[in-house]
């Protein structure tokens, strides 16, 4: 494959990758644009294998590109107009900051005095300008994730892979490291795929999601879509009195229903409303089912969803399927 | 422009300057700038990595300790030159060519210097999680080994090297006449191959070795005991048992049997030595193995964490 679309950022087709007997990515197919994308998954979903593929670092089966590369024929292209930060510490033994970056803009291709120029430029832009001479071994969590953020940055990349990028941060430094995530698209032009367990942080920072269970992708789009999708069939109802009494009538027809407190909170599938000749309309049904058992309601409202809420239904979902 | 825009654009100008010390977010500029090849990474990994080493205070050290077996070896092979001039046929003078052969101690200086620089090179990084810092950019793993093991290897042939190639000049020039100096030429060139060897033997199994672990002294520790437990048991049993098999690990042994081969300086008729091509044998199997080693470990590590 050799793509050439450069508004698109990543293509998969039916893209594997088997670990003896274990089948860590399972035919993986998405075309996402430009942009700001959350990679989501549990533990094991695959997220670190899809990582390494993207970075051209394991052999795979399929079709992959990144930035309109091809992954496996150019692996060093794609590695030059990336910025990888990783989860995990990454400095080197007694290197300062500006070392580092230094360095770290050298090994991606650009010549020395052009590195050390661009090593004190994104050191100030991540707010390390006054710190960066000192050794990073002596720095503290929140300024090791920003000498992280700014070797990722140092050599202008097209796409930034931001792993956990608040991994071990107190509220106050999440926030700052997130607000200086969310400006780089706008301030320096490149995309950003963010892999993280921390759905606020993905919601903070991306237009996109890409969920992930098991080696699969179990939804990729927008996150605004996938919270509509989400909220669609679930409704939050509030009752005078009888919760009990409706909540077992509305399982007898087949609906999902949970307590939130005193609200019940009832998903409503598409073949429950088939069988009651209610297509379409699942808020006459849950009144007429409240009528039937004589039980007053005070509300009754399609479910806002969390992303975290959209999340979960997903994967249950696919667990289910 | 007029004298009044010129004024205006001067006050302007005072206006924008900031305050002496002051922090400036200069922003965000796109790099246009040219690359790099692709090819050269492992210069970039070599000549960072022999800054950052000959800088520190060991290697400084080691490096000014040189000087002392190159005057000592310089002002022996002056008086055995001037002696032998006088003396008469057959005294039992050393010759001068010796002492360019493993001018005494730089060895032990040599294989310090690896030990030291070397332990770290990998063990550090695979200590500070520096391997996605390299190999999440255009970095092979090939050019990562290539650009640890040259700064190791040049420190190491400095000490080797410098002080016994200067003997050789040294030795050249204080032969009486251009004829007897073009004679002794070979002379340099056993040097080179002698220094090249040791420098080889001693730093490519330290680098190799630091690939083991990401405790520096435990690497140090491991590499000073493969290659003096070796050297100091086959030195003993070598003398209880008449035989140069005992010496068969031992690398200073091997050192030193090729350098005899070379400069021609047969051992004394109490040594026992082991066939050159044994030696011969035995440093390029350390040297090929160290770096099969050294490739297969690189090969192995991870680069985004799972």
């Amino acid at each position: 494959m050799t793509a050439t679309n450069a508004a698109t950022l990543l293509e998969f087709a039916d893209v594997h990758k088997r670990y003896g007997a274990h089948h860590a990515l399972r035919g993986l197919s998405l075309s996402v644009p430009a942009g700001t994308v959350g990679l989501l998954g549990p533990n094991g979903a695959g997220k670190s294998t899809l990582m390494k593929v993207l970075l051209g670092l394991l052999p795979f089966e399929g079709t992959a590109a990144v930035l309109g590369h091809d992954v496996r024929a150019q692996p060093a292209q794609i590695r030059a107009r990336v910025g990888y930060m990783p989860e995990r510490d990454c400095h080197l033994v007694g290197m300062s900051a500006v070392e580092l970056c230094g360095y770290a803009a050298e090994l991606s291709g650009l010549p020395p005095s052009e590195a050390m120029q661009r090593a004190h430029m994104v050191l100030e832009f991540v707010g390390l300008g006054d710190k960066r001479y000192q050794k990073v071994d002596g720095y503290s969590t929140g300024q090791k994730q920003r000498v992280k953020l700014a070797q990722a940055l140092v050599h202008d990349p097209k796409l930034l892979l931001l792993d956990e990028p608040t991994n071990g941060l107190d509220p106050q430094g999440r926030d700052e490291m997130l607000a200086l995530v969310s400006t780089l698209p706008a301030r320096t032009g490149c995309s950003i795929v963010l892999s993280s367990h921390l759905l606020h942080d993905v919601e903070r920072v991306c237009e996109r999601a890409i969920l992930l269970h098991e080696g699969k992708i179990v939804y990729s789009g927008t996150i605004e879509a996938l919270r509509k999708e989400g909220q669609k069939d679930v409704y939050e109802v509030r009752v005078k009195e009888g919760e009990d009494k409706l909540q077992a009538a509305l399982e007898r027809r087949g609906m999902g229903v949970e307590r939130e407190g005193p609200l019940l909170v009832v998903q409503v599938h598409n073949n429950v409303l088939q069988a009651h000749n209610n297509e379409g309309r699942p808020t006459e049904l849950l009144f007429a089912v409240a009528a039937e058992e004589g039980v007053q309601v005070r509300h009754l409202a399609p479910r806002k969803l969390t992303l975290e809420n959209a999340f979960v239904r997903v994967v249950n979902e696919a667990k289910a399927s | 422009m007029s004298a009044g825009a010129a004024k205006k654009a001067a006050k302007a100008a005072k206006v924008a300057a900031p305050k002496e010390g002051a922090i400036l977010d200069r922003g965000y500029t796109p790099y246009a700038g040219a690359y790099t090849e692709q090819a050269s990474r492992w210069k970039v990994i070599a000549s960072r990595t022999l800054r950052m080493s000959a800088r520190q205070w060991w290697a400084i050290l080691l490096l000014i300790a040189t000087v002392g077996p190159l005057l000592v070896a310089g002002i022996r092979m002056w008086i055995y030159s001037k002696i032998g001039a006088v003396a008469p046929p057959g005294a039992d003078i050393p010759s001068p060519d010796s002492m360019v052969m493993l001018p005494g101690g730089t060895m032990t200086l040599a294989f310090l210097i690896a030990l030291f620089a070397g332990a770290g090179q990998v063990a550090d990084d695979t200590r500070a999680g520096a391997f996605q810092f390299y190999f999440a950019r255009p970095v092979t793993r090939d050019q990562y080994l290539v650009g640890k093991v040259v700064p190791v290897l040049t420190l190491t042939l400095f000490i080797a090297l410098a002080p016994a190639l200067l003997l050789s000049l040294l030795r050249l020039a204080l032969l009486p006449t251009a004829t007897e100096a073009l004679k002794k030429l070979p002379l340099v060139g056993a040097t080179l191959v002698t220094g090249t060897i040791e420098a080889l033997v001693l730093a490519v199994p330290a680098v190799a070795i630091s690939s083991l672990s990401r405790k520096r002294s435990l690497v140090q520790g491991g590499y000073a005991v493969l290659y003096l437990l070796p050297w100091i048991m086959g030195g003993i049993f070598a003398k209880v048992t008449r035989s140069a098999w005992p010496d068969l690990f031992s690398v200073p042994h091997h050192i030193e049997n090729i350098a005899r081969f070379l400069y021609r300086q047969p051992w004394g008729p109490e040594d026992r030595a082991l066939p050159v091509w044994i030696s011969a044998a035995f440093v390029a199997l350390l040297v090929a193995g160290s770096l099969a080693l050294l490739r297969k470990r690189l090969s192995a590590v991870e680069v985004v964490a799972s």
